[in-house]
């Protein structure tokens, strides 16, 4: 026995086509939208959030080098500047020897010579032995003739191997603020000791000099993070900086000084225990970074706003096309319907036609034979019971005629649209009833199998009738003459089907096959349009049901027509009522 | 008519199969009636009939079926078809069959009579074509033949028909 299954055939050459629906074309655009803008919007996002962050790396990279790079250059600068002053200072000593020995030292000469070579020298002095300050030039006289023998320079100047020193900022005998650059040197078996204080304001003016990035402060800290800069207007000298391990490489940091965050610099001094500070305002360093933000996020929204607009017209001209195509289709369909209503109604109007004849026959001859009687030729008496018998004869004739006629136009009908909740029992009865005399001269027994208590289908009875009418009419041509058809009805599954069944030829599995397609037939030409089944599998599919075919080649076909069942929530209530009964 | 056309209607609406009988009775007919395809192939098997009038759509065998069997049986039964159910198709296929002429219900009684005087005559003249072919092969078998031996087999003839 082979099975065939339409619908396999169906979603596999095209999506099961809904009947016109507006609210489907709501959803499909919405789904479009939604689709179209997942599709182009993801790819644009994620490249532009890669982008941002690889650019903002590269360029957070590229300003922490720039800085790194200022530190390193500035570093070397001010070790430098502070190895030129050790020397100056180391010269000075050694060329003025010769007069220190004679004790006729011209200090403000020395002075002048220091100054001339860096103006940051504030004064100078110089020291015997025993740590007494013996001669001095400079602003502060009254130094002359102490003794720094216990001052903490002195003590680390003479405690050490090396003959020169920079102290960290102390105010010291003057009560200010400076730091000192001392040389010893030993001549004829003494010790002299040469010092100058450099102005902290000139150093620092020095430090901060040369730095190529405007907003970025350049400062001196010692190994402690207390400031040896002073700062530019009125800053805080007594700040502290968190100062990281010595490096022989400028590290960059994020730091927060007085509640401002700032990318920081930090480059260890090799003259001395100082760490050259560079600092840049944190929302100042990174503008560019913040610029290109604002120009990707820009360009970003431009094209996401373009995208959303060019998707919303383009869904909606897409959705309206198919929209319009539905409807030329649902429009071809509903013509294709009628047409092949039209068809069968033809075939039965053939069909009805004979069955009119018979009736006709009969009124035909009563009348004819009445006028017989009154036909003196004949010679007949007039019986009247005889004639009202025979009246009686002609009108159940012509109420036979007008059943017949009656059930054309039930048929035929103008196509109602709009579903109805239907018995299916019922209807397969009054189906079979129209068939009735046709079944009886071609021998064709019919056996009604249906099954109590079946639910109802929301159907429109119209096409239902003709999908029936059209598997009746096919098991009457496949039967011929002589044989069987049984109809049975059952439910289950919140569907309700039916069989039809004859004891006909069957189907070959390729004509099995072929039996859904529109215009196939077996039937002789001119006999059949070739349309009843695909127009029946149209309805059924349109009514949300499915129609299968089971065929056994010489014993006969069946056809199972499964609809959806209505309303299957008020069924299950009354199976429940029936239940607790 | 002088003589009385012996014809059988085989027709399964009743009705329609006593009045017809009654009014060709009334014309002449010596009318038998069978209701179904058996029942006359029973009829035609006990007496002789000259015409059968046939429908074609009845339960149990079909006009056609009938028509088959009365022509293999009786070949000088004159068989005029009167159906509800006429096509062009079965038309064609009840003439090839060996039907004389195929009437669609309702049929005008002068047509009905017309058509069964035709198959009347069409029968008689089959039949007195069978007659003379027979005499004249006769006469062939007795030419040279003694008179008294002409009479003898004549005689012979007559008895067996």
């Amino acid at each position: 026995m082979s099975h065939y299954n339409p619908d396999k055939l169906e979603a596999q050459s095209q999506a099961k086509a809904p009947i016109h629906d507006q609210a489907y074309f709501s959803r499909l655009r919405r789904k479009l939208r939604w689709q179209m803008m997942f599709a182009y919007l993801t790819p644009l996002i994620l490249v532009s959030v890669v982008f941002h962050l690889q650019y903002n790396t590269t360029l957070r990279e590229g300003i922490d080098n720039h800085l790194k790079s200022i530190a390193d250059h500035q570093r070397n600068i001010v070790d430098l500047y502070l190895r030129e002053r050790v020397s100056n200072l180391r010269s000075a000593l050694r060329f003025g020897a010769h007069s220190i020995i004679g004790d006729r030292v011209d200090m403000r000469k020395l002075l002048a010579d220091l100054q001339q070579e860096s103006p940051a020298f504030e004064d100078v002095g110089l020291f015997d032995d025993s740590g007494k300050l013996i001669a001095y030039a400079g602003p502060h006289k009254s130094l002359i003739g102490k003794n720094y023998r216990q001052e903490t320079w002195w003590q680390r100047l003479h405690g050490q191997k090396g003959t020169h020193l920079i102290s960290d900022v102390y105010l010291g005998f003057r009560r200010r603020p400076h730091f000192i650059i001392a040389v010893r040197h030993r001549l004829h078996g003494k010790q002299w000791t040469l010092r100058a204080s450099v102005d902290p304001k000139r150093f620092s003016e020095f430090v901060r000099s040369s730095y190529m990035i405007k907003t970025a402060d350049a400062l001196i800290v010692n190994a402690q993070g207390k400031r040896q800069t002073i700062q530019p207007p009125n800053g805080t000298s007594s700040e502290i900086i968190g100062v990281p391990q010595r490096t022989r490489h400028c590290q960059v940091k994020e730091a927060t000084f007085h509640g401002r965050k700032y990318v920081t610099a930090y480059a260890w001094l090799e003259a001395h225990n100082w760490v050259l500070v560079v600092r840049v305002d944190k929302s100042a360093a990174y503008t560019p970074l913040r610029r290109a933000t604002y120009y990707l996020f820009g360009a970003v929204l431009v094209a996401v706003l373009l995208i959303v607009v060019l998707v919303i017209r383009n869904s909606s001209r897409m959705v309206g096309k198919l929209e319009q195509a539905d409807l030329a289709r649902a429009d071809l369909r509903g013509q294709l319907f009628h047409a092949a209503k039209l068809a069968s109604v033809g075939e039965m109007a053939a069909g009805v036609a004979h069955e009119i004849n018979n009736p006709l026959a009969i009124i035909y001859e009563e009348t004819g034979m009445m006028k017989d009687s009154l036909d003196p030729q004949f010679a007949q008496k007039v019986d009247l019971d005889d004639f009202s018998e025979r009246l009686n004869a002609i009108e159940e004739a012509a109420l036979r005629g007008r059943s017949v006629t009656r059930k054309l136009l039930a048929f035929a009908r103008e196509h109602e649209s709009g579903t109805e909740p239907t018995k299916l029992n019922l209807l397969l009865k009054r189906a079979l009833k129209v068939k009735d005399t046709e079944f009886k001269v071609s021998n064709i027994e019919t056996t009604l199998n249906l099954a109590p208590d079946l639910p109802e289908v929301e159907i429109n009875r119209n096409q239902l009738d003709q999908v029936v009418l059209n598997l009746l009419n096919n098991a009457k041509d496949a039967i011929g003459e002589g044989g069987h058809i049984t109809l049975r009805t059952r439910s289950g599954k919140g569907r309700v089907c039916f069989d039809i069944q004859d004891t006909g030829c069957g189907m070959t599995p390729d004509q099995l096959e072929k039996a859904f397609f529109p215009f196939y037939t077996t039937k002789e030409v001119g006999k059949g349009t070739g349309l009843g089944l695909s127009i029946s599998y149209g309805i059924v599919s349109s009514m949300g049901g499915s129609i299968e075919v089971d065929s056994d080649i010489g014993r006969g076909t069946t056809f199972t027509v499964s609809l959806p069942q209505a309303d299957p929530v008020d069924d299950e209530t009354n199976k429940n009522l029936e239940k607790n009964k | 008519m002088a003589e009385f056309i012996r014809l059988l209607i085989v027709d399964d609406e009743v009705r329609f199969l006593k009045t017809l009988a009654s009014r060709l009775e009334l014309r002449g007919f010596d009318v038998t009636t069978a209701d179904n395809g058996k029942s006359a192939l029973e009829l035609a098997q006990k007496q002789t009939f000259d015409l059968a009038l046939l429908d074609l759509k009845m339960p149990g065998l079909s006009g056609e079926e009938v028509l088959e069997i009365l022509k293999k049986d009786h070949p000088f039964i004159e068989v005029v078809i009167l159906t509800g159910h006429g096509s062009i198709d079965s038309a064609v296929q009840c003439t090839q069959a060996g039907s004389y002429r195929y009437l669609a219900k309702p049929c005008e009684t002068e047509q009905l009579l017309g058509v069964l005087k035709d198959a009347y005559q069409q029968r008689v003249q089959r039949k007195m074509d069978l007659d003379t072919e027979r005499l004249e092969e006769l006469m062939q078998s007795v030419q040279g033949e003694s008179p008294l031996g002409i009479l003898r087999r004549l005689r012979e003839i007559e008895r067996n028909s």
